[in-house]
This record gives structure tokens, C-alpha cells and sequence, in this order.
């Protein structure tokens, strides 16, 4: 079978599921959190980003495992409700995990010194904001395929529900980080 | 050159019916209206897909192992077959 490069880049999922998967999720989600402890770079949730040093690992763990946890469990809610395939939760939590693989991104960029600390407004802060968003967009796709593969939702709700479930767990997700950053 | 069984009428699209059968041996030829069975209406690749699942004795693990592909492509791609069957 010939392996389509480029279509492993935007959805890898043809490829890759199941407890295979679900290994890759955890150490992408492990290496990310501890990439963004040692720059110091907070994920509240997807889209929203902040520059801080100023806690324990375990607390940049569990940002990303929350967003993770929380989109999968409500995508494979969605996936029950309008799936006539026969899912399986695995499937769905490994290709969510994933999905979120360029998110390390921008922390690994922030291992360059320019890019640890600077002034706001700065070239070097745009810079930053315009990889971060190219990044969700990346993550946000892959995780429209891993839905759309894992749990096999047609047109014309698999782009609604998709679109629902992704934000409802940003929704969900912030609550939860909330309520673990007021403990 | 492998000749492939036309499903669809090239002029209207519809779906063809066999109406005669012929025998090399004795030259005997049978007229009739007989309805193609449902999976020799699939093409080709959904008949290949069949055939690797009869072969990985009907287990979707095996035969995405074989195939190359993840388990629930596989499941996805038997789905579709499934609803073109029904």
C-alpha cells in the first residue's frame, strides 16, 4: 500500500488508530505539557494562550489533558447520537490526541531565546500569534478528520455536530481549567 | 484485456438486468429477466473489499492489519458497501 505523505500530515487517521493511537496521544499531550512548562506557555483550552512561569507541571498537564479528555468525550457523545457505524471510545480519544500533535510547535519555538521573553507589540510577539493560529487551524483540521474517520457522522451533520462539539469543549474545558487554576 | 461487467446503462444510467445466458460447451442460450445478485452489482474495488474480508475470515482487525489501513477506515469502507447493498 502506497502511504500518501501529504495526506498523513492533514489526516493521519486512515493510517493510524485504535491503542496505537491512543500511545501516540499520550506522549504528544506529555511532551507538550512539559515543553510548555519549561517556556512557561499556558493553553487555556484551544484558542486561548498565555506567557507565564508561574506553577507546577502538573497544572500544564492538566490543561492539555482536560481540552483533550473533554473534546473526545463529547465528540464521541455526538458520534453515538448521529453515527450509524458501530464506534469505538478508543478510536476517538487516540485520533483527538493526535489531532493535537502541532500544538508543541509553539513551544518548541519558544525554546529560542528571542522568543521566551519580549516586550508587548513586539515583531517577535506577532510572530508568535500568527504561529499559534496556523497551529489551531492545523490541530482543528486534524481533529475534523479524526472525527470524521472515528466516528464515521455523514453530511449533513457531521460539519454541525463537529462544530457544536468543538465548541462546547472549549466551553467545558476553560470551566474545568478554572476551576483547577482556583484550587 | 479483462473485460468489466457494465452495471449501468451507458445511455440512461439505469441498472442493467441479464437477459440472456449462453453456454460455450453446447451452444445453448437461455432468454429470460434475471436479476444481478447484490454483490455482483457492486464494481470491482467494493467486490476486492468483500473478498479480503471473507479472506480475514470476517475480522475488520486482520483485515486492516492487511490492508494497511486504521480500523475504523476499514469499518467506514464496509459501511458504505453495507448501505449499498441495503
Amino acid at each position: 500500500m502506497q502511504v500518501n505523505k501529504m495526506q498523513v500530515l492533514y489526516n493521519p487517521f486512515t493510517y493510524i488508530a485504535g491503542i496505537k493511537s491512543l500511545l501516540i496521544s499520550i506522549v504528544v499531550v506529555a511532551c507538550t505539557a512539559w515543553l510548555c512548562f519549561i517556556t512557561g506557555t499556558h493553553n487555556y483550552g484551544l484558542v486561548n494562550i498565555n506567557f507565564a512561569s508561574d506553577t507546577i507541571f502538573a497544572v500544564y498537564f492538566l490543561e492539555h489533558f482536560i481540552h483533550w479528555i473533554t473534546a473526545a468525550l463529547i465528540l464521541f457523545c455526538f458520534g453515538i447520537l448521529f453515527s450509524k457505524s458501530s464506534i469505538r471510545m478508543i478510536d476517538v480519544f487516540g485520533t483527538q490526541g493526535i489531532a493535537r500533535s502541532p500544538l508543541i510547535i509553539l513551544p518548541v519555538v519558544r525554546l529560542i531565546p528571542a522568543f521566551k521573553s519580549f516586550p508587548v507589540n513586539s515583531p517577535n510577539m506577532y510572530v508568535l500569534f500568527v504561529l499559534h493560529v496556523a497551529m489551531v487551524v492545523w490541530c482543528v483540521a486534524l481533529m475534523f478528520h479524526g472525527y470524521k474517520i472515528s466516528c464515521n457522522v455523514k453530511a449533513p451533520r457531521l460539519i454541525g455536530s463537529f462544530i457544536a462539539g468543538l465548541f462546547l469543549s472549549e466551553i467545558v474545558a476553560r470551566m474545568f481549567i478554572y476551576f483547577l487554576l482556583t484550587l | 484485456m479483462e473485460k468489466k461487467l457494465p452495471l449501468k446503462c451507458p445511455s440512461c444510467n439505469e441498472s442493467l438486468r441479464v437477459v440472456k445466458l449462453h453456454c460455450e460447451k453446447c451452444e445453448t442460450e437461455v432468454n429470460g429477466q434475471y436479476e444481478l445478485p447484490a454483490l455482483a452489482k457492486l464494481d470491482l474495488k467494493d467486490q476486492q473489499i468483500i473478498i479480503e474480508f471473507v479472506k480475514a475470515s470476517g475480522s475488520l482487525k486482520v483485515m486492516a492489519q492487511q490492508m494497511g489501513y486504521s480500523y475504523p477506515t476499514v469499518r467506514n469502507i464496509l459501511d458504505e458497501i453495507i448501505e449499498k447493498i441495503k
